[in-house]
């Protein structure tokens, strides 16, 4: 009570009266602009892919402001490209074998991170959170070096799954190794805590490996259609990647405690 | 899965059972095997194909490959950077040679063309990161402060994007920009006429890599507010600080690992940026990433390597100064 009396009397000063009412409406423009920032944040995230889908029925399919019909012919066009579905099923058994590896050590090792306190762990963790700021060519060329270079000998036997740098196996164990991070941030922020408050956050890194995982998914084809600037195919393949991102996003968001399962936090409340 | 759980393993363990599983659960609960299993895989992934790989490069970055057979001839040899630095010695680079970096009257800067993409890598990672800091504080401070259904919808909108595809997204800017781009085709429609600025080069790019490293920075930033006791902002207002005092003095001192670790997410990756700068940059933007695509394509690999190390050199700086100001786990609010 005392406090609030004397916020009570500053008032009285009249240059303090003055500074207050500034005060308030600083704080209402403040808030305000904060909003306003935030709006202009979103249409700058949504704003290109908006424009994407909507050209993804468009013809031509290239800008807008050309557009003189809508029509399902772009979609069409992708489906029936058999380079495209060739690509797909590739790259989901190179993202479901990968993210299977991840996963296996990611939890394995999020368990020895959580309840032991060695100082190797401590490396461990920073090494193993690495691979996500590691540049993609950076990585990949010293993976191809090596892989050609030291597995490509005879002595290790391994030359029939290494012998290609681009083939089966060395693309799943690349990515393996870009997807342990995630699958470390997940699973030893649920072993760490119990905080609620923390399941936004949990949400964000959940999908975030998700999305990790479906990178790889048609990305070689897609990087030849863009250099070829193939408008007509490809909206309409990015779009459906959209939709089902958007789909997957909202499954893990809500029905996905998947690493709450595996990690075995979850089967103790229920 | 198989994978044993140790709480599991301690109830288990407890109630004695006698099966085998009961057994591999006994014998699991030591702690030696138990670190064993536990981290023995992921420290054989790591050490084998992530540490391995890149001592690998840097020892092949002191090499010379023979550009008949591609082989990797080892004596140990300066000349990859000697070539990189001062321009092409023996025909080692494809753009050798130098250019003018800057003019200013007689004075000219010359450089050598992988001296320039590594100062252009450099200062779009930088502009990239600033740009994040900038768009990203707000946002996070707003989300940390705020609480409710809208603001639960928002965090889903804002980040739904991201989850999409890396290619999907910097694609989408490929349709924005470019002469005939949706921006410039609706700039021509108003009669502003096509603006240099929205075809594809360097403004491209760093829009591009803005959009594609925006939300780690949020993410980092988020975090790191989350905790923030926001009372003590409230205190210090009451004790008569400015707005300004409260952000120098409170705000940004609490949120420094946030600020740190989201810098460093985003940089690193800028720096050696090779997608969004070949389909944004559409040949206009040499960036580091680029040129080392490039000889690895033309199994030019000691020359690939010793380039690589010049990012190398900007992930290793993050490493230190992250252990100097944060643990690194502490980044994505582990």
């Amino acid at each position: 009570m005392a406090t609030d009396t004397d916020t009570d009397t500053e008032p009285d000063v009249a240059d303090v009266a003055g500074s207050r009412l500034d005060h308030r409406l600083v704080d209402r423009l403040l808030r305000g602009s904060l909003y306003t920032v935030a709006a202009l944040i979103m249409l700058f995230l949504w704003v290109p892919l908006l424009i994407m889908i909507v050209l993804s029925f468009a013809d031509p399919a290239t800008t807008l402001a050309g557009v003189e019909e809508l029509t399902l012919d772009n979609y069409q066009l992708a489906v029936s490209d058999e380079n495209m579905w060739s690509a797909l099923r590739g790259s989901l058994a190179i993202a479901t074998a990968s993210a299977t590896i991840a996963t296996v050590l990611g939890v394995l090792a999020s368990f020895a991170l959580t309840r032991f306190g060695y100082r190797f762990l401590n490396v461990f963790r920073t090494f193993g959170i690495l691979p996500m700021i590691i540049p993609g060519v950076i990585l990949g060329v010293g993976l191809r070096i090596y892989f050609r270079e030291v597995f490509a000998r005879e002595w290790l036997g391994l030359v029939a799954l290494l012998e290609s740098p681009t083939g089966f196996v060395p693309v799943v164990l690349a990515h393996s190794v870009y997807g342990l991070p995630f699958v470390l941030l997940v699973v030893t922020a649920r072993l760490y805590t119990f905080d609620e408050s923390l399941e936004s956050f949990e949400d964000f890194i959940r999908a975030l490996f998700l999305t990790k995982f479906s990178t790889p998914v048609v990305t070689q084809w897609m990087f030849q259609q863009i250099e070829n600037l193939n408008a007509p195919k490809l909206n309409p393949v990015a779009t459906m990647i959209v939709a089902i991102i958007a789909v997957a996003l909202a499954v893990a968001m809500n029905v996905g405690n998947v690493t709450g399962y595996v990690a075995g936090t979850v089967d103790d409340e229920e | 899965m198989a994978t044993p759980n140790p709480d599991e393993i301690e109830d288990d363990a407890a109630r004695g059972a006698g099966t085998v599983r009961a057994r591999l659960v006994r014998t699991l609960s030591r702690p030696r095997t138990a670190l064993g299993v536990t981290m023995g895989p992921g420290t054989v992934w790591i050490a084998g194909l992530l540490v391995a790989p890149l001592v690998f490069m840097l020892a092949v970055s002191f090499t010379t490959t023979n550009l008949t057979d591609y082989n990797i001839i080892w004596e140990p040899t300066l000349a990859r950077f000697r070539e990189l630095l001062g321009g092409s010695v023996d025909a080692g680079l494809l753009d050798g040679g130098s250019v003018v970096l800057l003019e200013v009257g007689s004075f000219q800067l010359r450089a050598t063309a992988f001296e320039k993409a590594i100062l252009l890598s450099y200062a779009i990672a930088t502009v990239t990161t600033l740009l994040c800091l900038a768009l990203a504080f707000p946002l996070a401070y707003l989300l940390a402060r705020r609480s409710g259904p809208l603001v639960k919808a928002t965090i889903f909108l804002m980040l739904l994007p991201f989850f999409t595809m890396y290619l999907v997204r910097a694609y989408s800017w490929v349709l924005m920009f470019g002469s005939k781009g949706v921006i410039n085709s609706a700039l021509g429609a108003v009669g502003v006429g096509p603006l240099e600025v929205f075809n594809y080069g360097v403004p491209a790019t760093i829009v591009g890599l803005t959009h594609a490293y925006y939300p780690y920075m949020l993410l980092t930033l988020y975090a790191s507010m989350d905790g923030l006791d926001f009372s003590l902002v409230e205190a210090a207002r009451d004790l008569g600080a400015s707005r300004i005092d409260v952000i120098r003095d409170q705000i940004i001192p609490l949120t420094m690992p946030g600020i740190v670790g989201g810098s460093l997410f985003v940089f690193v990756p800028s720096v050696g940026a090779f997608i969004t700068p070949q389909i944004l940059g559409q040949g206009k933007v040499q960036m580091v990433g680029i040129l080392i695509e490039r000889w690895v394509y033309e199994s030019r690999l000691s020359l690939a390597s010793a380039g690589s190390m010049f990012v190398v050199v900007s992930i290793v700086a993050a490493m230190v100064l992250a252990f100097r100001y944060v643990e690194l786990d502490e980044l994505g609010g582990a």
